[in-house]
């Protein structure tokens, strides 16, 4: 194998999870994330001479996924790209009348040890462009600023995205709550 | 700081994204205030442990070796591409003379719906399948699928026809991944099929013919198309009954 290849799969390696995780939760199903994967890898080997040393590889090489992801959803871009309300980010104030959460919050450990899937089953429904925004800041931990980036949205819209997948998962874990009665199960 | 100031900023200085000096009056605000420096400290715990527990799902290794494969296999001399494609050719022909399928995707929507709506005894449906009747399931089922073009658009009255939702469903038709939605207008049976265009143009173009006329009938029932940029979306009813047109239940 080449110094090049050698060098692009180094960098690669550290990112496999982070990559197959997130084109698994955004496209259709299995088979079009794994094309959707092998798309932006083989993109991304392919334009390895225009990646600059020393930035960051993680945000390039899922800037690329990004647009394959989006490429084959324009749905999602144009969701992505509606204006921003101008919504007070109020967490608290948002989900005051959500009782069931309050309980959640006082046993956050006690109710992610018993119910962990609930978190997972939260994000698989929320829509498809809120839940790109919260992963790429909850679970990859990118920068608002590199998120709007990656996206070509600004900044505003990237909080109001984010505020509402978070406001809209509480919700959800909370309804999950009320449901299985974790509430009086817990104490 | 004030109480609500403080909590309007608390997700973006969890995230660290507020300004150095708004951060500082933030923190200073929390070492005196016990209240929202408790909900600080659990909405962060929630937040760091929904991150870890999404984190935890990992790339199986027969699927990063194949995609290290693909990145390091060598150019295929010109013959064997040829080889192949003329194999795949004689394949090709052998599966359209041999597949029953010919009559088309809105047939095959038709059968799906007979299965579905009316109990047809050789049709493989599981209620564990069926998601709804809520309108919020089945909202966040069409959403998490890219095929929102339904979502919200089915209120209970249209145009003096009640309408009751039954639920949603993955479908496989014709191989290729699709959505259904069930619901009874004026109490009869109707579906309506939602497909993602990419997987509508990868069907052999023989498979299309009946869905280039849009419409197509058999057997008392009636199917007919919308095409969107995106999204291919089909309605089935019975012919007994007509049902208000598709383009107020889809917004394409």
């Amino acid at each position: 194998m080449t110094h090049r290849h050698d060098e692009f799969t180094a960098l690669l390696e550290p990112e496999r999870d982070g990559l197959w995780r997130f084109a698994q939760r955004q496209c259709w199903d299995r088979s079009a994330a794994e094309d959707c994967l092998q798309d932006a890898v083989m993109t991304a080997y392919r334009k390895f001479d225009v990646f600059t040393p020393g930035t960051s590889f993680k945000a390039w090489v899922f800037r690329i996924l990004i647009n394959v992801i989006l490429n084959s959803n324009s749905q999602t871009r144009r969701a992505l790209s509606r204006r921003a309300g101008t919504e007070d980010l109020d967490l608290v104030a948002a989900l005051e009348r959500e009782d069931a959460y309050e309980n959640i919050l006082e046993n956050v450990d006690d109710y992610l040890d018993r119910v962990p899937d609930s978190i997972k089953r939260a994000v698989k429904s929320l829509p498809t462009h809120e839940r790109m925004v919260f992963l790429l800041r909850a679970v990859e931990a990118f920068s608002y600023r590199e998120i709007a980036q990656f996206l070509d949205i600004p900044m505003g819209t990237v909080m109001s995205h984010l505020f509402r997948a978070r406001t809209r998962l509480r919700e959800t874990l909370a309804d999950y709550v009320r449901e299985t009665g974790f509430a009086r199960t817990s104490a | 700081m004030k109480c609500q100031q403080a909590r309007r900023l608390m997700m973006v200085y969890l995230d660290s994204e507020l300004e150095t000096h708004v951060t500082d009056a933030v923190s200073e605000h929390l070492d005196g205030c016990d209240v929202c420096r408790e909900r600080f400290d659990a909405e962060d715990r929630l937040e760091r442990r929904t991150g870890a527990l999404l984190r935890e799902a990992t790339m199986p290794e027969e699927e990063w070796e194949s995609l290290l494969d693909s990145l390091g296999r060598p150019v295929t001399p010109w013959w064997r591409w040829a080889a192949a494609a003329a194999v795949l050719v004689a394949a090709l022909s052998l599966l359209l003379k041999s597949e029953p399928h010919q009559d088309g995707l809105l047939h095959e929507m038709m059968r799906a719906h007979r299965a579905l709506a009316m109990g047809d005894e050789r049709a493989d449906v599981s209620a564990a399948d069926i998601v709804g009747p809520e309108r919020e399931a089945i909202d966040a089922f069409l959403e998490q699928r890219s095929l929102g073009v339904l979502a919200a658009a089915i209120p209970s009255t249209i145009e003096g026809h009640p309408i009751e939702l039954v639920g949603a469903r993955e479908e496989r038709l014709l191989g290729q991944p699709a959505a259904s939605v069930q619901l009874r207008c004026c109490g009869t049976p109707t579906s309506l099929f939602v497909m993602r265009r990419d997987r509508v143009d990868a069907l052999p173009s023989e498979w299309q013919k009946a869905l280039q006329k849009g419409s197509a009938e058999e057997d008392g029932l009636r199917a007919q198309s919308l095409a969107g940029d995106d999204v291919l979306v089909t309605h089935v009813w019975h012919t007994g009954h007509e049902p208000p047109p598709l383009a107020v239940f889809a917004s394409l």
